[in-house]
């Protein structure tokens, strides 16, 4: 009887957690792309002007997460300067298109990322629920419509003016 | 059989619930923050703070770290370890948040807003006051 009320506590405990924090099957996953640490100025020109904020260093880190589809592909790119607030950072997803600008399609305070080139977090991502987020901070929702972040989620084009 | 097991699995899982959430609201008391280096004139705050946000071994699912809950970019900010080392660190945790607090105060000092302090202010009246200001 203690192994299967055992058995039926972790599972439940799985399935908690699960719903928390995996990605729904019918999302589409972004990927990490890359990291411009340190950097006085943005290499793919999403942060530009005011955008850019650097803080008293004079540098601000930018992490990409993509995904390519049939129509382009999208990119997402985290900003940690100085507009973020303790735990979120002005992040924007843009359609790349060749030789031109990148067209903003989500403009908003999100999340953190967990890095994963940063040996530092080499522990705690690897640890329980903080897993799952730090692998997959951004989702395409399963409408097409919606960026996922964790627990909140963005109208696509319904970026802040 | 079954719904007794699902009752009881459910249960389990409030009672979880409860118990982890009953974990991360806790915070640390304004004793142990004193000892962990935290002004003794600020440490009633800080465990105010605290009791919103975790204990010094807290990890939230956002990768957000401590007593404090520094996330990744705030963390990079603030300290120059490992995750696994500021959890296990309450001194690099006071030392990070006192920063963290006076970079906060000096930005504010910076965009005017300090002069506010003490004074009480109403969300709404403020926006009606910033869009009709009086003749």
């Amino acid at each position: 009887m203690r192994t299967r009320r055992a058995a039926a506590l972790a599972m439940t405990t799985f399935l908690l957690g699960a719903m928390v924090t995996e990605t729904s099957a019918a999302e589409i996953p972004f990927r990490y792309k890359i990291s411009y640490r340190n950097v006085t100025s943005d290499p793919d020109r999403i942060w530009t002007g005011e955008a850019f904020a650097p803080g008293p260093s004079g540098t601000v880190t930018i992490h990409e997460y993509e995904l390519r589809t049939d129509h382009g592909d999208l990119v997402i790119s985290q900003i940690w300067d100085a507009d973020c607030s303790s735990s979120t950072c002005p992040t924007r997803l843009v359609r790349l298109v060749p030789h031109k600008p990148p067209t903003v399609l989500v403009d908003d305070m999100m999340h953190q990322v967990v890095p994963p080139d940063d040996a530092r977090f080499a522990t705690v991502a690897a640890n329980g629920v903080s897993a799952a987020f730090a692998q997959r901070p951004f989702a395409l929702g399963a409408d097409g419509n919606t960026l996922v972040n964790g627990d909140v989620t963005f109208k696509i084009g319904g970026a802040k003016p | 059989m079954i719904r007794s097991m699902l009752r009881r699995a459910f249960a389990d899982a409030g009672f979880l619930l409860c118990l982890s959430a009953a974990a991360a609201l806790a915070g640390e008391s304004a004793a142990s923050l004193t000892a962990a280096g935290i002004p003794s004139n600020c440490a009633v705050f800080a465990a105010k703070v605290s009791g919103s946000e975790g204990n010094f071994g807290s990890i939230n699912p956002y990768g957000c770290l401590g007593a404090f809950q520094f996330c990744p970019g705030t963390f990079e900010r603030y300290y120059d370890g490992s995750a696994r080392s500021f959890l296990n660190d309450p001194s690099a945790q006071a030392v990070a948040w006192t920063q963290y607090e006076q970079a906060s105060w000096s930005q504010a000092e910076k965009n005017g807003m300090t002069g506010w302090s003490g004074s009480r202010s109403v969300m709404a009246a403020a926006a009606q006051r910033l869009t009709n200001p009086p003749s």
